[in-house]
């Protein structure tokens, strides 16, 4: 349920997003020195968890560029 | 709650130390994509249905329109729910300013436990990534110029890398 490594939660999530950009939606939990990133276009979910302050420094570069991303001025 | 930019990040510093001080409960962060509906979809009727298909037959669409898109961000704890629209001319403070916050008041992660590598030892997957991967690179960007030299001693360079690989690994 949970993907194991970064690379592949980022490859996949840049995927699920540009296939649908209104639908999908990036979640992230912080609870009890763990941090759960989930972006689901409410058919697939990806989700990856965490314990490591090195992870969310690629979870805030990820987070970034989707945030700009989904407030863009689109043609 | 519907907030403005600022006082979204004012009131989401306060669930992180409540959420310090009470070390329970978890704080979820949602973020997505708006374009500013207030109202929802009304489905079409059977006449508009096919109107819609008939004129879509007869004109291609062309996409002239410039839709601005915002994010729509939203922040749980507990009880407490507070939201805030972003546009697009406001992302880039928004977006320092969050990723601010974010790494300030996420603390409790613990660091990377990290094993020495003097005498050989098998380090964790995470570091033992890091070393590889320039060595890797390195790796390949050597065969690819020996291949793209003459074979004959492209046959002769290959042999001479595959000692020192595992001479670097060590």
């Amino acid at each position: 349920m949970f993907i194991q490594s970064w690379d592949e939660f980022a490859k996949q999530a840049e995927r699920l997003y540009l296939n649908n950009p209104m639908a999908c939606r990036f979640c992230l939990k912080y609870r009890n020195e763990k941090l759960i990133l989930r972006l689901t276009d409410n058919h697939t979910c990806l989700q990856y968890k965490t314990k490591y302050a090195q992870d969310l420094k690629k979870a805030e570069k990820l987070m970034s560029s989707l945030l700009r991303h989904m407030a863009s001025k689109e043609a | 709650m519907l907030l403005e930019n600022d006082n979204f990040l004012l009131e989401l510093t306060k669930l992180f130390q409540q959420q310090r001080v009470k070390n329970s409960g978890s704080l979820s962060l949602i973020m997505k994509r708006y374009d500013g509906r207030t109202k929802p979809k009304p489905k079409l009727t059977k006449k508009q249905r096919l109107e819609q298909k008939s004129s879509s037959i007869s004109h291609p669409t062309t996409h002239e329109t410039v839709v601005e898109y915002k994010c729509l961000v939203r922040a749980v704890y507990g009880s407490k729910k507070l939201s805030t629209i972003v546009s697009s001319k406001d992302i880039n403070r928004f977006q320092l300013a969050y990723a601010n916050l974010l790494k300030a008041n996420m603390d409790t992660l613990k660091k990377k436990a990290k094993e020495n590598k003097t005498t050989g030892q098998t380090s964790t997957n995470t570091n033992s990534n890091t070393p590889l991967s320039p060595r890797m690179t390195t790796a390949t960007t050597t065969t690819a110029t020996t291949i793209a030299s003459s074979s004959s001693s492209s046959a002769s360079n290959q042999q001479k890398k595959t000692p020192t690989t595992p001479a670097k690994r060590k």
